[in-house]
């Protein structure tokens, strides 16, 4: 699929400029805050949060298996091709500010995975009702804000923000 | 005509009448399946092409299964058997197939020791070996996001079974009888699996 509009949404992303205030944008998730690096970190590398976001990509594979096979079958080139956007336009990026701010690689994992999920979701943006947790997760990107966490046991629970 | 097109593990990936195959497996894997058992147009052509590859005399689907395998039953049936050691492991993963085959009619087997706490016991270092499999396909692994094939998933299995203590007869036959309930429910070697398992967090060795 052209997906070029959409591709252009993360480009034009101004990074993180917005941490420590309140998102720009509605998004469909409850939200809580926090407001520093240091407890962002210790929010993102809490494996609630990796499970979260795992349980939320399996959310749209299982999908995609059940009601979409044939959709489904093309998950790891659309995978590929996302992860060589991200690589060749906003990873640098994102290894800047990382070094920058004296974070972790974990950090740069995350946000890694974050993108190329709201990638996925939106490639499949003709299978109706389809899970769409991470391109709200974009949304807060594109507000400057960073996603970091999750409070409860997905999908009940909170979004936590920087 | 059988075409091979992939030959990482003994259950080798084919292409029978146009539809991929994992060909080597399956005497036993189809031994009781049949056409009329079918339920999709999917199984239906799966099981006609293996039907011929069986037929096949030039393709070696013979296994050795001269050992005893460790005991084997219905997840439902064996988590509560109490005649043999061990605890029941399902062969093809829960979280990993959950959504297509139910928890307790998943095949499993009897593996010794506790999956978490007890490493150097066949059930510890079976999901120690998955782990490592399933890492490449978490946030951070080199494969991140993408789906391993059911048949990278039969080779990593099959290889974790045997590097947990088990012969290769007995890891076969296991492997054998876990993808022949992948195949009743619609679950093809060159099909992606549905799921990546959450981390376990097993204690360390």
């Amino acid at each position: 699929m052209d997906n070029s509009k959409f591709l252009n949404r993360i480009l034009s992303i101004d990074w993180f400029n917005n941490c420590g205030n309140p998102i720009k944008q509605n998004i469909n998730y409850t939200v809580i805050y926090v407001f520093s690096w240091d407890e962002a970190k210790r929010c993102y590398t809490d494996p609630v949060w990796e499970d979260t976001t795992l349980e939320a990509s399996n959310a749209l594979s299982e999908f995609l298996n059940n009601k979409y096979k044939s959709e489904f079958a093309n998950w790891n080139k659309i995978a590929r091709e996302g992860k060589a956007f991200l690589e060749n336009n906003i990873v640098h990026k994102i290894e800047a500010f990382r070094e920058s701010n004296n974070l972790d690689k974990t950090f740069t994992d995350c946000v890694k995975w974050d993108l190329l999920g709201a990638i996925m979701e939106a490639s499949y943006s003709k299978c109706k009702n389809r899970p769409e947790f991470f391109l709200e997760l974009l949304k807060v990107y594109e507000s400057g804000n960073f996603p970091c966490g999750w409070s409860g046991k997905w999908p009940d629970g909170k979004l936590i923000i920087f | 005509m059988v075409k091979q097109i992939d030959n990482a593990f003994s259950p080798k990936l084919a292409i029978v009448g146009g539809i991929e195959v994992d060909i080597n497996s399956f005497d036993n894997a189809l031994k009781n399946v049949d056409v009329p058992q079918a339920k999709t147009p999917t199984q239906i052509n799966y099981i006609k092409a293996m039907q011929e590859v069986n037929a096949k005399p030039d393709v070696d689907v013979n296994v050795d299964v001269s050992e005893s395998v460790p005991k084997m039953d219905r997840y439902g049936m064996l988590k509560n058997d109490k005649t043999t050691h061990g605890q029941a492991h399902h062969v093809n993963q829960n979280a990993v197939y959950k959504d297509v085959i139910p928890s307790d009619e998943a095949i499993a087997v009897k593996l010794e020791g506790n999956a978490f706490t007890q490493p150097g016991t066949p059930h510890y270092e079976t999901h120690f070996n998955m782990e490592k499999f399933w890492d490449q396909f978490r946030r951070g692994g080199s494969r991140y996001r993408e789906r391993p094939t059911n048949l990278e998933y039969t080779n990593a299995m099959y290889k974790a079974l045997k590097e947990s203590g088990l012969s290769e007869s007995q890891a076969k036959e296991v492997i054998q009888q876990a993808i022949k309930q992948r195949i009743e429910y619609g679950l093809l070697g060159g099909d992606l699996v549905p799921r990546i398992p959450g981390r376990i967090n097993q204690v360390g060795r």
